[in-house]
């Protein structure tokens, strides 16, 4: 027997950006919760809206089924005489379950015998057990943030102002804290009525619809982007926002609806981004470019909450809203256009980077002798460029745009500079400087970008090892690991041959400071971690690809990256597995540590022997060769072709012999051959299972 | 309705609601927080409704009375309730409904935002509440303030008089706001703006102005000592206005700005923990409340 559970949590306005979140860990908990007490459902559905978050468990059970639990007791030993009559502490045992000595059990257990006692639980109904469970989940929720409002210690995201619980088409009644369930919901705050009743939990979305709430977070969404589609499609436009703009705005809102306006033209010469940022911030209003050429339109999209908006006043309040926002940041830009972008520069002294690493003008002046050794490094000739890009890429800092729109950092930096007439390249680079900015952003696609991008970040995480400042697991205030990831990423897509320990104890002279950190190590230890963790995860290499390339990790990300290619693409080759089989022989006779020392082909008396010895020494030049070029499938391929000889060799020749010298040597030869293969990486670890 | 009508209307609402009506304070502030009735009347274990009118001097906003938004002083209207009532939301969106605005034809929103003043030692949690996109009023309920959990809780509403009135009277400067029917805003306060904005970003002297902080600071500091909380407490706001010009003057790193802010927090601290602890000294008829 089962009846549908409907719960609601009537609040204040929850924020949009927690609100799902919220809502999941309400469903979880009562997953577990209703495993914990007992009682079968088929699902849990889950609404939620700003004022409100719900589940519905369908098919919840009546009733917890009836329940057995054993008690052990005092053993046998103690509990019984020698005729197998209960002593004293038997009786105290049944005594205390409630029982007699005529309803214990012996039985038999690994620590011996013991005495046992049946404890049967009739199973309660679940109008009984489900109130003490709803509020303990309501007072244990997790949650990112929690408040008070009243006097009855529960604390919660926001307040709770009204519950309804309802089991089947019964209320059930408890108390959330001060605030008494009951069978009534309340519907939009103006266009609703503000006491609804709900009869049975299958009626609660059409009695909300019907009161201006669409309790479903997915069919809010999905008629926001009909409305969307619909609006855009009539103008030739499209949103100049991501999908997820439309799915935190959905969460904002009861019942929303569109309403449209426009903007003065005079504002689409401003840099699209400054336009958009503008509109999509505080506003929360949609920008639209032209479906075709992509320019932006003097058009936007707004939902409101409630009802269409039919006299216009909303319409027209956002206008003048948008209006006076564009006004202040065309007053911004023209503001900052009245200076150059390079007249800025001298205010960075007065903004501190980190307190004990000086301000963002030394930081600048790091980055410059960090660029500059980056540049020498990949041999390009656009040092000037570089050197250019990275003493401008931070002006735009102290300017008013970036003080009202943070975001904004190096992207109106590009915009300034393209407007002093800087090369085309500085301004790109400019732009690109700060990316990637998440971990799904794009990597700098220009060197200049490229450079100045990993200068800025590895002078952050240099500096903040140097202070103590790494992350950790669960704290990363910083975001050291995102910038370590983009250095990394940078360096691969951009085909860089750097070696980053070296580039970190170079970072490292251009602090002026003293520390104890052994920060050169730390950090060049955490930048193996983090190429490991992004060669899986962001390039999708197999994890035992990665780790065969990682055995031979020297500092350089993208060379790494380029042998774990060419080994994921003989992977699934036959002939591969077959050589790994091959060479892991070789790795488990010479052991991880095992140094190398010259083969002397005179000690040599087999056949096999030699033919290996021969082999190896003939492709040893080649494949430093072709290493060096970084052709590794060739390198490969040339491995492949010992797989005969070093399975001849292990079937024929004894290496753990007796005699000294030529064990030693026959190890020596192993090792030669192990180099060879580092070339690549240590192939013993691909799985061929 | 002209922006005195507005201020007389919501006086009205709040005194019919129980509230008690207090004036403006005669110390320089920065919002209506720092009115004594906000910072001693939110600590404190007695019920108290207050309401209130005040000036709020914010020098780094300034702009010379040339932006039609951005003002160096504007008014708000602020509201204790403390503890705050059940249907508090429904209470507020009253006194809009009260100055005449059909809430239904409009786009109401209580928009998510955490209040902090690290000056206070004070923080809590509520929103922004927008109309058709435009910031009102900022509804918070308090969790702390002085470094002193509340126990109860009050709700905090600050009305932004201007933002208000340029939304009931439809312009889009506050200078063009009507304040009586026959005065504008313009007429009452731009010359005003353009004067002090060149004082606080042009003229103030940046050493006496120093020192006036440290003097207020040295005093508010004596007072605590001789257990004058209140002495103290204008002191305080006196250092935490002329910090605030020191600001707008430019004349303070983000390193220098942090010491200075925790010096006043220190003093707001010290103030808060006297007064919540002399209560116990008094009768309840004479305990004070604000």
């Amino acid at each position: 027997m089962s009846k549908d559970l409907l719960f609601e949590l009537g609040t204040e306005e929850i924020p949009p950006a927690h609100l799902p979140g919220v809502g999941r860990n309400f469903v979880d908990d009562i997953e577990s919760g209703m495993e914990k007490v007992r009682l079968d459902y088929t699902d849990v559905e889950l609404f939620y809206t700003p004022r409100r978050v719900a589940v519905r468990v369908n098919d919840l059970a009546e009733r917890q089924p009836d329940a057995v639990k054993t008690h052990r007791g005092p053993s046998a030993e103690i509990g019984l005489d020698e005729e197998g009559g209960f002593q004293l502490p038997a009786e105290k045992f049944a005594e205390g379950h409630g029982a007699s000595v005529e309803d214990l059990l012996i039985e038999d257990t690994d620590g011996g015998r013991y005495l046992f006692v049946e404890e049967k639980k009739e199973g309660n109904p679940a109008e009984e057990v489900v109130p003490q469970l709803l509020t303990e989940i309501v007072f244990n929720l997790h949650q990112p943030e929690t408040m008070r409002w009243d006097d009855s210690g529960l604390e919660f995201i926001r307040p709770i102002r009204w519950v309804l619980c309802i089991y089947g088409n019964k209320p059930l009644k408890f108390k959330v804290g001060n605030v008494q369930s009951s069978r009534f919901t309340r519907g939009h705050r103006f266009h609703g009525h503000s006491s609804i009743e709900i009869n049975s939990p299958e009626n609660y979305e059409d009695e909300l619809r019907n009161n201006h709430v669409i309790p479903d977070p997915q069919e809010r969404l999905g008629y926001m982007e009909n409305g969307v589609e619909e609006r855009t499609s009539q103008l030739g436009a499209k949103m100049a926002v991501g999908e997820s703009f439309l799915q935190s705005l959905s969460n904002s809102l009861e019942y929303p609806s569109i309403v449209d306006g426009s903007l003065p033209d005079e504002y689409l010469d401003l840099p699209p981004e400054l336009l958009y940022k503008t509109l999509t911030g505080e506003a929360r209003l949609i920008p639209l470019v032209d479906l075709e050429t992509g320019d932006p339109l003097s058009l936007f999209i707004g939902f409101r909450d409630g009802i269409e908006d039919e006299t216009g006043n909303i319409k027209r309040g956002y206008e003048s809203v948008i209006n006076a926002r564009l006004r202040d940041s065309k007053f911004f830009f023209e503001h900052d256009r009245e200076n150059s972008l390079e007249s800025f520069l001298p205010e960075l002294k007065k903004v501190t980077f980190q307190e004990d690493l000086g301000s963002i003008w030394d930081k600048v002046e790091r980055m410059k002798e960090l660029a500059a050794k980056i540049g020498g490094e990949i041999d390009t000739e656009k040092t000037e460029i570089i050197d250019r890009t990275v003493s401008l890429c931070k002006g735009d800092l102290v300017t008013e745009v970036v003080d009202e729109f943070p975001s904004l950092e190096g992207v109106i930096g590009s915009y300034y500079a393209e407007l002093d007439g800087e090369p085309d390249q500085v301004v790109q680079g400019i732009r690109e400087h700060f990316n990637p900015r998440s971990s799904g952003d794009e990597t700098p696609e220009t060197t200049p970008g490229a450079v100045a991008s990993i200068s800025d970040k590895l002078d952050t995480l240099t500096g903040s090892f140097m202070i103590g400042e790494e992350p950790t697991g669960t704290r990363d205030p910083y975001g050291l690991r995102r910038k370590a990831d983009g250095v990394i990423r940078t360096i691969i897509d951009n085909e860089m041959v750097l070696d980053l320990c070296a580039l970190v104890a170079f970072s490292g002279d251009n602090f002026s400071l003293e520390t104890d950190v052994p920060f050169v190590e730390r950090l060049s230890d955490y930048f193996e971690k983090r190429t490991a963790s992004v060669l899986e995860r962001v390039y999708g290499f197999d994890y035992d690809v990665v780790d065969a390339v990682m055995a031979n990790y020297d500092g350089d990300a993208y060379e790494t990256y380029e042998r774990a290619d060419s080994l994921q693409n003989f992977k699934e080759k036959p002939e591969l597995k077959r050589l790994v089989d091959s060479f892991t022989r070789v790795m488990n006779i010479l052991g991880n540590d095992r140094a190398e020392y010259e083969v002397d082909s005179e000690l040599m008396e087999l056949e096999e022997e030699i033919t290996l010895w021969e082999k190896t020494s003939e492709k040893a030049e080649k494949l430093d060769k072709l290493a060096v070029e970084q052709r590794y499938d060739r390198v490969i391929e040339h491995l492949l072709e010992l797989k005969e000889p070093i399975d001849n060799y292990f079937d024929n020749v004894m290496v753990m012999t007796d005699d000294d010298k030529k064990r030693n040597n026959r190890l020596n030869l192993l090792s030669s051959l192990r180099r060879l293969f580092m070339n690549v990486g240590d192939l013993s670890r691909i799985i061929t299972e | 309705m002209n922006l005195q009508q507005l201020i007389v209307s919501l006086e009205e609402y709040w005194l019919d609601h129980g509230c008690l009506i207090i004036q403006p304070y005669d110390v320089e502030t920065g919002a209506g927080t720092f009115n004594p009735g906000t910072f001693f009347g939110s600590l404190g274990p007695d019920p108290l409704k207050v309401g209130y009118v005040e000036p709020s001097r914010r020098p780094p906003d300034g702009r010379y009375g040339k932006n039609p938004i951005r003002v160096r002083l504007h008014h708000q209207y602020q509201v204790i309730l403390k503890p705050p009532p059940e249907e508090i939301q429904d209470l507020y969106l009253g006194s809009l409904e009260h100055l005449g605005i059909d809430l239904a034809e409009h786009d109401v929103r209580f928009v998510d935002d955490n209040w902090e003043s690290p000056s206070l030692g004070a923080r809590g949690t509520g929103w922004e509440v927008w109309i058709d996109g435009l910031e009102i009023t900022q509804f918070t309920y308090f969790q702390r303030v002085g470094g002193i959990d509340l126990q109860p809780v009050c709700v905090e509403l600050a009305y932004g008089l201007e933002r208000i009135a340029t939304f009931i009277q439809k312009v889009d400067s506050v200078y063009d706001l009507s304040w009586n029917g026959d005065l504008t805003y313009r007429r009452v306060f731009q010359e005003k703006e353009r004067q002090f904005s060149t004082y606080n970003f042009d003229v103030a002297d940046v050493e006496r102005n120093i020192e006036l902080f440290e003097f207020a600071e040295e005093e508010a500091k004596s007072c605590l000592e001789e257990g004058l909380f209140y002495p103290a407490y204008d002191m305080t706001l006196k250092a935490a206005h002329y910090f605030n010009i020191l600001l707008a003057r430019n004349a303070i790193s983000v390193t220098e700005r942090e010491k200075y802010i925790a010096r006043i927090r220190k003093l707001a601290g010290g103030i808060a923990s006297k007064y919540v602890e002399s209560l116990e000294g008094y009768s309840s008829e004479q305990r004070p409340i604000i």
